[in-house]
């Protein structure tokens, strides 16, 4: 199976230990990795625009105090390094939509697209792929599709309702048809940036059974009832104090 | 150097916050109570039509806005569709929400104090939060207007749109 994937960044933890575990996966072949480059002022424009100050404090988490690859304990390349050893096309993009990006996939046609983060992605990149395009959703689909929706479960007090969701994209937010659904019940005592690293560590394993799945003719995809869920906007920081973990 | 652009960062980051802290918010109410009677009923009264006349879509109708929300009462996935499409076009547009050209500023204010005037009362209705979300973000927006202590005429519906707030979390969350 001809696979490629979209990260978010080029650091992202995610994207590196999918890459990494994919390079290693018997009869999966990854044709191309496409990284957003971290500066662009359209991207900044975009993002500011949804997410207020709250991107300003996801740059400084994420790109001034995250740890670099290499002083990691896992020891996890780069994706670029990643790259360069499996000798796997690398390209860095404004945007994932960007026509290069649009150009290299349809010459490359791969079966999967995986997308690891990295904002919304139009028809014409989901039309590619003869299966699809993969996301992991950090809620339980169809309720909870959107925005801050670890913490909206707990303000509801559904905590039974926090998961991970591997679906197919369509061009709704969270509304494509659910392969898998991962249901991460609450520890006792755990706070919600340890729930949220738990719940990321989660993510690349979920993506590689899906893809799994998928090779074998294992994995079906089934439709999602819209009208089976709400879909939720960034949580205010008012809401956000009222939380009970 | 990476740590220091991350203190000048969150520095900068507190700087441009424009959500009101309770605090804050409780002395701005108590400065300004007096001015919530009368005149805000008023203001109410007049704003369903401003509203229809923006062509905002959720309201593109020929009907009163209010009459469209009564007429609502007998078909409520009609009354949710339009309160779903409502909460999508603020979240969306966020600070151009309800913006068509040539609206004098004022209308604009009053426009988007009425809507979250609405989607709290809705949230307190049907008990969901995403509406008293949607609703405290766009007081949080409306702030920085009134803060300077400058007496708009829409000032006492932004007082009745916080009121309405502080009602919704007092009586949904604590």
């Amino acid at each position: 199976m001809n696979v490629a994937l979209l990260a978010p960044i080029a650091t992202s933890h995610y994207s590196r230990q999918l890459l990494k575990s994919l390079s290693l996966e018997p009869g999966i072949s990854i044709c191309t990795v496409i990284v957003r480059s971290p500066f662009s002022i359209n991207r900044f424009r975009a993002e500011y625009r949804r997410d207020g100050v709250r991107l300003l404090r996801k740059i400084r988490e994420k790109l001034l105090l995250s740890e670099q690859p290499s002083t990691e304990p896992t020891s996890i390349p780069g994706l670029k390094e990643l790259c360069l050893e499996h000798k796997i096309p690398y390209l860095v993009v404004s945007d994932h939509n960007h026509p290069r990006a649009e150009q290299l996939l349809k010459k490359l046609q791969p079966d999967l697209i995986l997308f690891t983060g990295g904002g919304l992605i139009r028809k014409v990149i989901l039309n590619i792929p003869s299966i699809g395009v993969l996301n992991c959703h950090s809620g339980i689909l169809p309720a909870y599709r959107g925005m801050d929706v670890v913490e909206w479960a707990l303000l509801e007090g559904l905590s039974n309702h926090i998961g991970l969701t591997l679906h197919m994209m369509d061009s709704g937010i969270d509304s494509g048809p659910i392969l898998l659904t991962r249901h991460v019940p609450l520890q006792y005592q755990e706070k919600l940036p340890e729930l949220r690293k738990r719940m990321e560590e989660m993510l690349p394993n979920l993506m590689l059974e899906a893809v799994r799945g998928l090779s074998e003719g294992k994995l079906t995809a089934r439709t999602q009832t819209i009208t089976h869920g709400k879909q939720y906007f960034v949580m205010h920081p008012r809401l956000k104090s009222k939380i009970k973990i | 150097m990476r740590r220091l652009l991350a203190f000048t960062l969150s520095l900068f980051e507190r700087w441009l916050d424009d959500t009101i802290d309770p605090a804050k918010l409780r002395s701005f109410m108590k400065k300004n109570i007096d001015l919530i009677p009368a005149q805000s009923v008023q203001l109410l009264l007049s704003i369903d039509t401003i509203l229809i006349e923006s062509g905002f879509e959720f309201l593109k109708s020929d009907v009163q806005f209010s009459s469209a929300l009564s007429c609502c009462k007998s078909n409520p996935s009609c009354l949710i569709e339009k309160m779903e499409a409502l909460l999508r076009h603020v979240e969306v547009r966020r600070k151009t929400c309800f913006k068509a050209t040539g609206m004098a500023s004022s209308q604009l204010w009053c426009m988007r104090h009425r809507a979250a005037i609405m989607l709290c009362s809705y949230c307190r209705q049907v008990k969901d939060l995403r509406f008293l979300n949607t609703s405290l973000k766009l007081n949080d927006w409306a702030y920085p207007r009134y803060r300077s202590g400058s007496h708009h005429k829409d000032l006492p519906l932004y007082i009745t749109a916080l009121q309405e707030q502080e009602t919704a979390i007092q009586e949904l969350l604590s």
